[in-house]
Formats: C-alpha cells, structure tokens, sequence
C-alpha cells in the first residue's frame, strides 16, 4: 500500500502528495503498445477459439456424414448403441468448450462487454459456423479425423470405426477398396482392412453394381453370405462420400428378385436391410 | 489547472505532458473518495483512493478516448475497492447514511411510486439494508443513485450490457422494497 507522508487536507494536496509518490518511486505508466497487445491477445484468442471450433464442428459433421445412420440396423442391434457408438463426443466437448472460450474473449474485447451474451453467442457461431463450411468443402475435416486418429491414442477416426463395424465377414459384412474386377468370371477382389486380399463372388450382382465397383479405387460395403468361399455377395454398397445416401430404390426393388433372395435370405444383415426397405 | 477543459483535453494532455496527472488528481479525488467510502465503508480510506489514481496514472495510455474518462476511472476505483476487500476476506460495509435523503428523493423523481413510499427510511436503515443487498444489485444502485451516473457509464464501470444495467436497476429496487419489509 502506498503511504503519503504528510496529512491530507485538500484535493491540492492529495494531488500533490500523488505526484510526488510517483516521482520518488518512479512508478511508470505502461506503454500504449502494451495494451495494444492486449487487446490484440483477446481478439487473437476469440479467433483461435471460432478457428479450432470451426476444425471441431468440420469433424463432427465428417464423421456424421461418414457414419451412414440410414444402415444402423445393418451393424447394430439397437439405434442408441449405433448412436453411442457414433456420435463424436471428443469433438462436441472440444466444440462446446471452444463456443465458450470464444464467448470469454469476445466478452474481453475492449468493447465486448458492452453487447448481451445471446448476441455474442449467435455471433461466435456464425462465425464458427461460416468457417466450417469452408473447411468441410476443403475436405480438412475428415484430415482432422484422421490425423487426431494417429495421435491420440484411445480415438478410432470415423472411417477405422466403419471398418471396424462393416468388416465381419463371419456375419456377412466386408468392406474395402476394390482393386480387381472380371465381370465374365463374376469375381472381385477387395483390398481388406488388414491390407489381405479377400475374393469376394459377385454372381448375384446387378449390371448397375458391377458398374459401381470398377469406378477405380472405388471403396464398398458387400452384405454377403457368411462362411462361403469365396465370400458370396448379396449386396454391394458405395462407402460415402462416393454415395452419400446408400439406400437407392434400385437396391430395394432388386434385392427381391430371385435368385438373390434365395441365396441370402436368412442372412442377418441382408433381412436387417430388407426392414429398412419397410421402415 | 484549467478548469474549462474536458476530461477528453486533460487526458490528451497529460498523454504528453505527465505532470499534469494533477489536474485529473484534483477533479476525480472528491467524487472518487465519496464512492470508495460508500461502497467500502470506513474501511475504505485515503490508501485505496491513492491505489485509484496510482493504478490510472500507470494505466492512461490504455484509456479508449472515445469513452467516457468518468466511466473509466470509476471503474478502476471500483476494482480497486473489491479486489482490497476480496483480498481481507471481509464483505465491504459500506456507508450509504449520509446522502439516503438524496437517494430516496431520486426515487422519488422516477416515479416509482410503489418502490418509493416503501423506501422511505431513515439513513442508517437504508445503510444496514443494501449491506444484505446482491453485491451487483447494490453496486447499480449506489452508481445510479448516488454517483448520478448515466446507464452508458454504469455499463461502463461494471462492463455489462446496457441492457443488462436497467434490469438490475429494476431487481434492486425490489429487492431493496423485499429487504426492508422483511426487516
């Protein structure tokens, strides 16, 4: 606390009491780059905040995208186990605490105080928001994904969880990127997860899959027959982004034709896809 | 000194000339030690309103100009006051007694009929009611009250919207009606 030596009587003699404190203790005043840098901090802060809130909202729609809901019923007994499963919960807390943080330094701007929380907010995600857009169509959330996959340990990136979920081919499910196609032979061989080979037969294929899977390095899910070799194929699915929604009506109206359903009835998922065909 | 200036013109010169910090010393050191004792009570005394003009001085280059000096130098006092109170641990008493005449005429003036026949109390009363009193309830009271500041400069010295100062200002009032009748 700063002592004045002598009694104060009048505001002459405060003053002249704090002037001389000032002299003799040489206090100095701050510079004004010093709280240029300030306020630069805060709106460097709030920005960085809307920036990885934007790379966390940009990945959590990837992996929304990615995570093809339409066909839940296909790999999970239930839609609140696909959902527990899906839904990125590192990505909506890493968005939430950013929706704040850029809230607070908003609020620390040198006149942020000055406008109400709902307006701040609103602000923040528009901004957020609009920034996201950008980074989703330059296709940085799905690097996001993946690269936060290499680096944290316990995160499975949204195309490892598919992999994961649609490579089973003891319950009828393959994926993997197609690397050989001989339509006369009805053969097609996979690049599998694991980077093996897997034949997969392709007697009961449309025209139209056939078509889909020498688009090159094209990625698909098959509905198969378990335990045939080589694996027979009911089904043959686009793996998003190529098709966003899987479900064309060809495949429901197709599907029941024979010899298709003969061969596959009784298999899981392909009696799973048949529900969504009537949901 | 000359006292015709604005605020706005004695900053800008003690912006160049630091000497005349003096001038800003004298104007602000009755209002700023009439305030420190309202809202610190006896406590509050000649070091805090010295930390008040010590912490401006250091601080001026950061003052935005376009605003109002008064807002700003009152919100120093302000931090000032409760960072020193946050520090002893002790709520600040507050001493409200002297001007409450004042107080309640201006409730008065504002037409809050209903608010203001039941404030009329007694000084000490009014004192030992806005003590139990929600900290930013009594804050908005005391600067609008009676440190007459517009609704622009309390949202100044508190750093809240607008708003936000005529909904406070509306709750204190009630709150100050609810605290006296139960009292």
């Amino acid at each position: 606390m700063i002592k004045i030596d002598s009694p104060v009587d009048n505001s002459k003699d405060f003053a002249a009491a704090i002037m001389h404190k000032i002299e003799t203790e040489h206090i100095v005043a701050h510079s004004r780059w010093w709280f240029i840098l300030h306020d630069v901090a805060f709106w460097s802060l709030w920005f960085l905040s809307a920036l990885v809130g934007a790379f966390a909202l940009s990945a959590i729609v990837f992996v929304l995208q990615s995570s093809s809901w339409q066909l839940y019923m296909i790999t999970h007994d239930s839609f609140l186990s696909y959902a527990t499963n899906t839904i990125p919960f590192l990505w909506l807390v890493l968005f939430l605490i950013m929706v704040m943080l850029a809230h607070v330094n908003l609020r620390h701007t040198p006149r942020g105080y000055r406008h109400s929380s709902l307006l701040l907010i609103v602000l923040n995600l528009a901004v957020t928001v609009f920034v996201a857009v950008i980074i989703t169509a330059a296709g940085l959330g799905k690097f996001v994904d993946e690269e936060v996959g290499k680096h944290l340990p316990l995160y499975v990136p949204a195309m490892h969880k598919q992999e994961l979920e649609w490579f089973k081919p003891e319950e009828g499910l393959v994926i993997g990127k197609v690397v050989y196609t001989d339509q006369t032979q009805q053969l097609f061989i996979l690049e599998a997860p694991d980077t093996q080979d897997f034949d997969v037969d392709g007697h009961l294929l449309s025209n139209e899959e056939w078509q889909m899977l020498k688009v090159p390095s094209v990625r698909v899910r098959v509905i198969g027959v378990p335990e045939t070799a080589p694996f027979v194929a009911c089904i043959v699915l686009p793996v998003p982004p190529l098709g966003m929604a899987p479900l064309h009506l060809e495949y429901a109206e197709r599907k029941f034709l024979e010899p298709r359903s003969i061969e596959c009835r009784g298999v899981r998922p392909y009696d799973r896809f048949d529900q969504i065909k009537h949901w | 000194m000359d006292p015709g200036l604005t605020d706005a013109e004695l900053v800008a010169q003690v912006l160049v000339h630091k000497d005349q910090f003096r001038g800003l010393v004298e104007r602000y050191q009755p209002k700023l030690m009439r305030y420190i004792f309202r809202i610190g009570g006896k406590e509050a005394g000649e070091d805090l309103l010295q930390e008040v003009f010590i912490n401006a001085y250091q601080n001026l280059s950061g003052f935005d100009q376009s605003l109002s000096f008064s807002s700003w130098i009152y919100r120093i006092a302000h931090n000032v006051v409760i960072s020193h109170f946050r520090k002893q641990k002790v709520r600040p008493e507050g001493n409200l007694h002297h001007d409450s005449e004042d107080v309640l005429a201006k409730l008065y003036g504002e037409g809050d009929v209903e608010a203001s026949a039941d404030l009329k109390m007694d000084g000490e009363r009014l004192s030992a009611v806005m003590k139990d009193m929600k900290p930013l309830y009594r804050d908005v009271l005391v600067l609008r009250y009676f440190e007459q500041l517009e609704y622009q400069e309390i949202s100044d010295v508190l750093r809240i919207p607008m708003g936000s100062v005529a909904v406070y200002l509306h709750r204190a009032k009630k709150q100050l009606k609810d605290l006296y009748d139960k009292n």
